[in-house]
């Protein structure tokens, strides 16, 4: 079932938490609806599912306006965060009820109940009690209960956030195999940007209730359309530098870099953002234009090594994936291997602040 | 709100209005009639004025003796842990189960002259029933629970932790419970004070059995309301009534204020 | 839990505190349990087989029911209206349901027949127009009950419906559950063991609610002498044979019932470990 969000705006009195949101999903997609607590995209998800009412805009399924439909009708199935089991039924009962409540047959029920036991691994543990089960169980045991009634769309809201680190690292990629398996389609909502990228064919980033970037997790994280999605997906590095024609000057260096490619805005103030992996290190400077810098830190994490530099005027981190062992002091060259670029604009502190306040950059 | 909602909260609303606030105007109205005349005529007369103070040695008794002995049956239940302790929990909740009669009617049993204990009192020539001993015993019956039932679980939430940091900061066990363990429950006992303060006031059946409701020596208030209305004295019984529920509803007012600082 | 060192007296405490409660409680209702049995089997049978005494404990445990029942439905009604909607003065109102706790029972009675007596306006005006006496009557005992148990099932049953999540409701919902469904497959079983505790409390305290009734119902045998009105009379005739007989049946009546209300907190502990 395909669906279209045109439009979609909902306040809560003086408070807008979702402004005039429009995306599309197409049948048997899974995305993400990814952003920064309080961004308004667990609104969002419910006024899909229902359980709001938008202001404006219009939320459609399969060509059909379902803003007149309640929650009951619209055959969705909603995993949310606690889970909200029945406490006083067992797992096999809270997956049942939707079944119930149609009414249909006893063995019906129960077959269809089995089916779905062991299609998320509960079998042994079906006649427990929420309170007899883990944190991971029970959250089978939701998905289950809303998969029950064959709902033409699974939404999610924050799955994993009450689960422990392992556990929710198995359950992400048990939910993308779980999705290709049923092929239903699905949307879940995340602050946690690992997995978004990791799992869902689409990411929809959200912030302050307004749609940031739609695309796939590589376009999201490699071409951000804008500074919040560059600072919030992944780890940036921000640099002011000045454009001048086709040459970029970084502020406290000798640099000069090119004008990257299809980025038309005249010359002026500008921001470098650049990737930690994206820094190359060198221990010699190769080209006029390659930048000092002083190792001021080492963070030793196995697979890489993040490199804390010093330059002239701005600091920057670097991700290192050699095994060299780097001492603190020592004398290193820098060179930009990918960057982008943006107009300073009047949002910038406004969004350094903001991503600042929530922790994602120093 | 929805319309089901709607119909039901008119309904309730309805219902309270009739079985709780339409009695306390009845009241209201009798007083009034009479100009407030009734009630200083009330609290003129010796035996009336008598009566009251009765029950306030009464309440404060109570209060005093469930207090200390609530706290530490709080304490034991909360903090040790030994056979037979489920049962305690249980008898806890007995004079809830009792009625008030049958209440001062052990106590006859157990403290009269030829009772067990009441034996060996009237030996000493010690009148118990019959006299301010029994009733304080029978008051205490009735308003044993509450201190304890409030507090159990707010020492029970409060945990052992800041007593063990107090300790590891060097204050003796009586240090720790004055200046850790007793502030933090405070809101609890104070609450069940309130309970039991209520309760003593309006404590009627035990006591009238125990008591013998002589008049000037073993009557409480509630008596005195009692003997008014059984006397024909109906204004006298309301301006007593009044006196009653004025400080009830005080101690309503207190309840609520006091409830809210529970659940910090 | 091991013995908390930090608290004073350990051993001490315990003893003195367990006296305490072994001579206020324990004792006096052995005591009675003892003295009710005193002239054996066949006398308290006896006593207890008198036709006052037994339309005493049969008038009195079918109010009590009526009583619980009532409550049950008003009760819960209260508390769902409390906690879901919202309405002018809801906290003034939320207060006034803890009155007939704090208010003495004879002040309660007092306050009836003033209200609903012979000299007073609804009370002449229902003599006079459908021959229903309220005071002195049955109509009378069961206003006094359901005003002093009152509180009992909507304090019980509302900071269970507080606790509850909404996204319990909601998940209902989304699972295609009509509102009549969500209410009796998902929150009333949630509510149930708090409607029956209050319904236990409520039934207890009707079964020996003593100060208001004596006041609104007099003291007419068969026709409103409530166990404890009776227990009372024998009292003051000094029959203590009778007096004794009619209370152990009160007290093994509320005995059960504790008991039930203890079985309950267990049960329900089962099911709310984490």
């Amino acid at each position: 079932m395909g669906i279209s969000i045109q439009n979609v705006s909902k306040r809560f009195g003086d408070f807008i938490a979702v402004d005039g949101v429009s995306f599309e999903v197409q049948t048997g997609e899974l995305v993400a609806l990814l952003g920064p607590s309080g961004c308004g995209k667990s609104t969002l998800l419910r006024v899909i599912a229902g359980l709001e009412t938008p202001d404006a805009g219009a939320v459609i399924f399969n060509g059909v306006n379902m803003n007149a439909m309640s929650a009951r009708q619209r055959r969705v199935g909603f995993v949310f965060q606690h889970y909200a089991l029945f406490k006083h039924m067992t797992a096999e009962q809270n997956i049942a009820f939707a079944l119930n409540v149609q009414k249909r047959g006893k063995k019906e029920i129960a077959e269809r109940v089995g089916h779905l036991i062991d299609l998320v691994k509960m079998r042994g543990y079906a006649g427990h009690y929420p309170s007899q089960l883990s944190g991971g169980q029970r959250q089978r045991v939701a998905l289950a209960r809303a998969l029950a009634a064959e709902p033409a769309m699974l939404l999610l809201d924050e799955p994993f956030s009450a689960l422990d680190l392992k556990v929710r690292e198995s359950l992400v990629g048990w939910l993308r195999n779980m999705h290709d398996k049923l092929n239903v389609t699905s949307i879940f909502v995340t602050h946690d940007q690992n997995e978004a990228m990791e799992i869902s064919d689409k990411i929809i980033v959200i912030n302050k209730g307004r749609v940031e970037q739609i695309g796939a997790a590589r376009d999201v994280y490699e071409e951000p359309s804008n500074k919040f999605v560059a600072s919030f997906i992944g780890n940036i590095n921000i640099i002011d530098a000045h454009l001048e024609g086709e040459a970029i000057f970084v502020h406290g260096t000798q640099a000069k870099l090119h004008r990257p490619a299809g980025y038309d805005a005249p010359s002026g103030d500008i921001v470098l953002l650049v990737r930690p992996e994206d820094i190359g290190l060198q221990h010699v400077a190769e080209g006029p234009h390659a930048i000092p810098a002083v190792v001021t830190g080492i963070r030793y994490k196995g697979s890489v090594t993040e490199v804390d530099l010093q330059l002239t005027d701005f600091s920057l981190t670097a991700l290192e994936f050699s095994k060299y062992i780097w001492t603190v002091g020592e004398k290193v060259f820098v060179n930009f291997k990918k960057y982008n670029v943006f107009a300073v604009g009047d949002s910038h502190h406004a969004i350094r602040r903001q991503l600042e306040q929530l922790g994602y950059i120093e | 709100m929805k319309k089901g909602d709607r119909i039901l909260m008119v309904l309730v609303l309805g219902w309270i209005g009739v079985l709780v606030l339409l009695p306390l105007s009845g009241i209201v109205r009798e007083v009034w009639a009479n100009g407030l005349s009734s009630l200083v005529e009330l609290l003129g007369q010796p035996t009336a004025l008598r009566a009251f103070m009765l029950t306030f040695w009464l309440t404060l008794g109570s209060v005093v003796v469930n207090t200390i002995f609530g706290t530490m049956l709080s304490f034991i239940l909360v903090r040790h842990s030994f056979r037979g302790k489920v049962f305690l929990e249980g008898i806890i909740d007995l004079p809830f189960a009792v009625s008030p009669v049958i209440a001062g009617f052990m106590f006859i049993i157990l403290f009269g002259p030829r009772g067990w204990i009441g034996s060996w009192f009237d030996a000493q020539n010690i009148k118990i029933i019959y006299a301010f001993p029994g009733m304080l015993l029978a008051t205490l019956f009735v308003t044993f629970p509450f201190v304890v039932r409030e507090v159990v679980p707010v020492l029970r939430e409060y945990g052992i932790d800041q007593e063990e940091a107090a300790m590891t900061l060097g204050a003796s066990r009586w240090q720790t419970f004055w200046k850790v363990t007793l502030p933090s429950i405070k809101w609890g006992m104070i609450y069940g004070i309130t309970l039991t303060i209520a309760r003593a006031i309006g404590e009627f059946g035990a006591v009238i059995v125990v008591s013998g409701g002589i008049i000037n020596k073993t009557q409480t208030a509630t008596l005195l309301i009692h003997h008014k209305f059984m006397d024909f004295d109906f204004t006298g019984a309301c301006a007593a009534a009044m006196v009653l529920a004025a400080v009830s509803f005080i101690i309503l007012i207190a309840m609520q204020y006091i409830f809210s600082k529970r659940k910090v | 839990m091991k013995e908390n060192k930090s608290t004073p007296g350990g051993l001490v405490l315990r003893g003195i505190t367990l006296s305490y409660i072994a001579l206020l409680i324990v004792l006096p209702v052995i005591a009675i349990s003892c003295k009710a049995f005193d002239g054996g089997i066949a006398r308290l049978w006896q006593e207890i087989s008198l036709p006052q005494a037994l339309f005493s404990l049969k008038i009195t445990l079918i109010l009590a029911l009526i009583i619980a029942i009532v409550n049950v439905i008003t009760g819960t009604a209260t508390a769902w209206v409390l906690v879901r909607c919202d309405f002018p003065l809801k906290r003034e109102i939320n207060a006034i349901i803890d009155l007939p706790f704090a208010i003495p029972t004879i002040v309660t009675g007092i306050m009836l027949v003033a209200l609903y007596g012979p000299r007073s306006f609804i009370g002449a005006f229902m003599q006079n127009k459908f021959n229903i006496e309220i005071i002195y009557n049955s109509p009378g005992i069961l206003i006094a009950l359901l005003f002093v148990t009152f509180p009992f099932v909507v304090r019980c049953v509302q900071p269970v419906l507080q606790e509850m999540e909404k996204e319990i409701e909601e998940a209902a919902m989304t699972l295609g559950a009509s509102p009549f469904q969500i209410f009796t497959k998902v929150i009333m079983p949630t509510l149930f063991p708090s409607v029956v505790t209050g319904a236990a409390l409520s039934f207890s305290r009707a079964l020996g609610e003593f100060g208001s009734v004596v006041i609104v119902a007099g003291n007419i045998p068969f026709k409103t002498q409530v166990a404890a009105v009776y227990v009372y009379g024998e009292i003051e005739s000094s029959n203590v044979p009778g007096a004794t007989g009619v209370s152990f049946i009160l007290l093994v009546c509320s005995f059960a019932v504790l008991l039930l209300l203890n079985f309950i907190q267990y049960w329900n502990r089962r099911h709310e470990e984490r």
